[in-house]
């Protein structure tokens, strides 16, 4: 699996550079949605590596070889987790780096959280694009997210203020992201199809 | 031993299907696997690394059985090269070997590293640079530099210039000097094939017409180059196909042991043999 992750890493160093940039300008602007954006934003990196893989029939060529089906899925995984994972210390880095003119100190919880979102979206959308390929895979996560805010909505709209919710969700989003995952794994490599 | 056994493969995709395929390649063997397009000489190459489950049939390579878990380690020992399906295009060579030495246990970054400058392929290079000639190059770099004792190769040579070809074919010819040391090669370039197989098997419309010694096959056929009353009063069972010649004449592919002694037949070719089958099936 080490040489799968490897194989992306190096598809997208290109695009790292580009996405550190980013990362630094978003933080130094501040606010919550701008680091919550970047940490889910990087957790879908995968999908641009297996973009690539695509293009060039990598999994055609990757079956071939002693690679298991569960590396080549697990591995996508793993590369979103190590992305969204860097980007949320690297945003950590920056408000502690910014607290020293904001006054304000870095936000760990924000962080966490933006992480467990990014493992969240992750578990929902990576088995969908293994089995119908990014392109259509990019489809059904543009409509889970649509999904996501409408339910968001509703929840606010019946509670009333978001600080009420806040708390309960925060507890739980560590055992929804597990569980999620320990549903999604099994079930992306049971969807997983060479494109 | 058999480097590949395939007994009584079926698989259907609904239009096209594989027919109760049986397919041996004897160790230490070169067979060269011909088919027209959409022939089902990819999707044969697909069951045989466990990339596509048969419908029915068995399919074995280097003595593992292809659906049982320990098939993944006997890939170490197969080298493979696939018409389109190449390395991310973002990859130089040398990130190739990298990600390669990874991958496989026996990998040999000296052996990688010799074929990339035989080959004369740029290190850093992406590989969406590369001329199709190349990326060929590479794919054969790494199918021949982690030991493999079975090369799987699908139209490894198109797209390959004359003189490289050459060179590559030679290659493939001194990979099986070694006596445990096969090779399947797919190709539409019967001439390669020719040169470099010990066995020829040709599938049309998946179905396996035929698996022979490539000497024992120009031997069986001939050529019979006449008119068309004299093809006409040959045994049926001795013609395997005819074609038009001009002028009133026709060419036959006549098996030897089924015409009359004395009648004269020009020598056939690989070639000659797969085009008068199709034309016969058709």
């Amino acid at each position: 699996m080490k040489a799968l992750i490897q194989k992306d890493v190096y598809v997208l160093w290109k695009q790292v550079r580009t996405f550190l940039l980013i990362i630094v300008i978003m933080t130094a602007v501040g606010g919550t949605f701008n680091n919550f954006f970047i940490v889910v934003w990087c957790s879908m990196m995968p999908y641009t590596a297996l973009a690539y893989d695509e293009r060039s029939h990598w999994g055609q060529l990757a079956a071939m070889m002693p690679y298991s089906r569960r590396d080549i899925v697990l591995s996508k995984y793993v590369l979103g987790w190590l992305c969204a994972g860097v980007a949320a210390l690297i945003c950590l880095v920056m408000q502690t780096a910014m607290s020293v003119v904001t006054k304000s100190p870095a936000n760990m919880g924000l962080m966490a959280a933006s992480f467990l979102m990014a493992v969240l979206a992750l578990d929902v959308t990576i088995p969908l694009v293994l089995r119908f390929g990014v392109e259509k895979g990019r489809l059904g996560f543009m409509m889970i997210v649509f999904a996501a805010a409408i339910v968001g909505s509703v929840l606010l709209e019946t509670t009333g203020e978001i600080q009420q919710v806040q708390g309960p969700i925060m507890a739980a989003l560590p055992f929804a992201a597990v569980a999620a995952t320990v549903v999604s794994v099994p079930l992306a490599l049971k969807l997983y199809r060479v494109n | 031993m058999n480097a590949i056994e395939l007994s009584h493969i079926h698989k259907s995709f609904g239009s096209f299907a594989i027919q109760d395929l049986n397919l041996t390649v004897p160790a230490g063997t070169i067979c060269g696997l011909v088919g027209e397009n959409g022939a089902g000489k990819s999707t044969t190459i697909r069951i045989l690394m466990s990339a596509l489950r048969p419908d029915s049939g068995t399919a074995s390579v280097l003595g593992a059985d292809v659906s049982s878990p320990a098939f993944r380690d006997v890939k170490e020992d197969i080298g493979v090269v696939l018409d389109e399906a190449y390395y991310p295009e973002t990859l130089t060579a040398v990130q190739v070997g990298k990600v390669m030495a990874g991958t496989y246990r026996r990998w040999n970054p000296k052996q990688y590293e010799d074929f990339l400058q035989r080959f004369d392929l740029p290190e850093k290079k992406q590989f969406k640079d590369f001329s199709r000639g190349m990326k060929m190059k590479l794919a054969i770099a790494v199918a021949m530099s982690h030991e493999a004792k079975l090369l799987i190769l699908d139209e490894a040579t198109s797209g390959l210039d004359p003189i490289v070809r050459d060179e590559v074919l030679e290659l493939f010819s001194d990979f099986t000097r070694e006596e445990d040391h096969s090779i399947l090669i797919s190709s539409h370039i019967l001439s390669d094939l020719e040169k470099l197989c010990d066995y020829i098997a040709f599938l049309h419309q998946g179905r396996l017409l035929f698996c022979d010694e490539k000497d024992q096959l120009l031997e069986k056929y001939g050529i019979f180059a006449g008119t068309l009353e004299q093809v006409e009063s040959l045994r049926p069972e001795a013609v395997a196909g005819r074609e038009a010649s001009g002028y009133g004449g026709v060419r036959a592919l006549v098996l030897r042991d089924e015409i009359p002694a004395g009648l004269t037949l020009e020598r056939t070719s690989i070639e000659d043999i797969i085009l008068f089958m199709v034309k016969g099936a058709k």
